[in-house]
């Protein structure tokens, strides 16, 4: 399979332990992060009004130790091995407890600890559907697990461009293409940048602010360089391109309005950048790095027939779709709705903040 | 059949189905780790505000730039009666790190300044604001 081909990638050819050892490092970081907060986090006026008590007694609760121990061991099996299904589910259990907790404690989820959790969800969900597809492939194990490592590679890229289209497809749907205005940026910038800043991202932040060309411009770079992240899944130059573009626009933004998403970044330029071939040549000293990134026996793809592709195919949608009904009938929206509940441009006094 | 055969890589084919399926389900629930419709910036506005300090030279600061302070009633930025006809945009999260820094680093005070809302009424091209501060709390504080 030629690395350029559509759906490609630049690990093509190559083990996916340095990948994947990446993606292990990033998750175990975001999940001390959040065990970090919730530890410190305290039941108070900013309390979720509609959190369970079980999940609000997780704040500066012991279980926040245990979860974060448990999560940890999970990750490191899932580094070690390909394949690892269930190891990686944990992790990604002991997170959703730990942010959604933290959520609850205070304004709403802190969406900087979400693209760790959804690159390894598209990861997980990567692996089940090379499964489903090569079931009865006949081919060896070696075979199979360089087949779902692909897969998993692709479900969690794919996963991370999602988050992008899913961001501007709000905005088109809140308010349209007009969401590229003269003020929309400027209100952003000036209400998260500090106050008397006066280093440079400061005279930059207040430049921007301060024109309305300049943040029509960015804004409607923005629109563009979201929605174009839906071509990572194209191949490895595209993915590239649009990989550093979004990074970029993470920049800017941090610089602009001190908004990191550290996470999200790391995982751009893990995801995106061609590390197989250039960090071989850099660590050719350390054999057991040059090792993460080892040539992989050549992979014949599985033959996989039309109705085998057509019947996982099917099953994937039924399963979305029935996730999608489910949580349709649960009271979740009601819930999720008062998280970082918009407050501003509104006529009347001050929309206060839901009580407990 | 292999799928090359049909130009279209099964991990393509997975690829869409995991962007589309993220897309469903963030849609449906808004915001469940790890899915989010990530909406915080999608709304239009014409508007942003600050909690800040406004000394008595006129100068605006973060209210972290301050310490030992000591205000004229219970510090409690939320409570704050705003009979203001609109109301700006603001960060729930910046107005309560702003509260967590006066409950926490209160004291005997010193020169006397105002805890202000520091609202910009941003104006189009090219680019001007119309700027207020409500005042919320009077105090004296040290600067750091």
């Amino acid at each position: 399979m030629r690395s350029g081909a559509l759906g490609g990638s630049f690990w093509d050819g190559r083990s996916r332990t340095g990948l994947r050892a990446g993606l292990a490092v990033i998750v175990v970081s975001n999940l001390v992060g959040a065990a970090s907060d919730v530890w410190q986090d305290q039941r108070g006026p900013w309390s979720h009004p509609l959190a369970p008590d079980w999940l609000l007694n997780l704040g500066g609760s012991p279980l926040v130790a245990v979860l974060l121990v448990a999560g940890t061991a999970a990750m490191v099996q899932f580094a070690r091995k390909p394949g690892q299904l269930a190891a990686g589910a944990l992790p990604l259990a002991a997170m959703a407890l730990l942010v959604e907790a933290d959520g609850a404690l205070n304004e709403g989820p802190k969406r900087h600890f979400f693209a760790p959790g959804l690159a390894l969800l598209g990861w997980l969900a990567g692996l089940a559907f090379a499964r489903l597809l090569a079931r009865h492939s006949g081919r060896t194990r070696a075979e199979l697990v360089a087949w779902q490592e692909i897969h998993a590679e692709m479900g969690a890229v794919a996963a991370l461009a999602g988050n992008y289209v899913d961001a501007v497809a709000s905005k088109l749907w809140h308010v349209g293409p007009g969401w590229a205005n003269d003020t929309t940026l400027r209100a952003v910038i000036l209400a998260h940048h500090p106050l008397g800043d006066g280093s440079l991202a400061g005279q930059y932040a207040h430049t921007v602010a301060g024109s309305a060309v300049a943040s029509q411009v960015l804004s409607i770079a923005t629109l563009f360089v979201q929605g174009g992240a839906c071509l990572m899944l194209l191949g490895p130059r595209w993915r590239l391109a649009a990989g550093l573009a979004v990074f970029a626009f993470h920049c800017n933004v941090d610089l602009l309005a001190g908004i990191g998403y550290g996470p999200a970044r790391t995982l751009l330029l893990l995801f995106c950048l061609p590390w197989p071939q250039v960090l071989p040549r850099v660590l050719h000293r350390w054999p057991r790095a040059v090792a993460l990134f080892a040539v992989a026996p050549p992979l014949t793809t599985p033959v996989i027939s039309r109705t085998t592709l057509v019947r996982a195919g099917a099953l994937a949608l039924a399963l979305v779709g029935a996730t999608v009904l489910i949580a349709r009938s649960l009271p979740i929206r009601s819930y999720t709705a008062l998280h970082h509940s918009y407050t501003g441009d509104r006529a009347g006094p001050r929309a206060q903040h839901p009580q407990p | 059949m292999d799928l090359h055969a049909y130009n279209l890589p099964s991990r393509v084919m997975l690829g869409l189905l995991v962007l589309a399926g993220y897309m469903a389900l963030a849609n449906t629930v808004q915001q469940l780790y790890p899915f989010s419709v990530f909406d915080m910036y999608a709304h239009a506005a014409t508007s942003a505000s600050r909690i800040g300090v406004r000394a008595a030279s006129g100068e605006l600061s973060e209210v972290s730039a301050w310490t030992h302070w000591r205000c004229d009633r219970p510090i409690d930025l939320q409570g704050v009666p705003d009979h203001a006809a609109r109301s700006p945009y603001s960060i729930p999260y910046r107005d309560r790190e702003a509260q967590e820094w006066l409950l926490g680093h209160q004291g005997n005070g010193g020169e006397p300044v105002d805890v202000v809302r520091h609202i910009w009424w941003l104006q189009p091209a090219p680019g001007q604001a119309e700027i207020e501060d409500r005042v919320l709390l009077r105090c004296q504080a040290v600067r750091r």
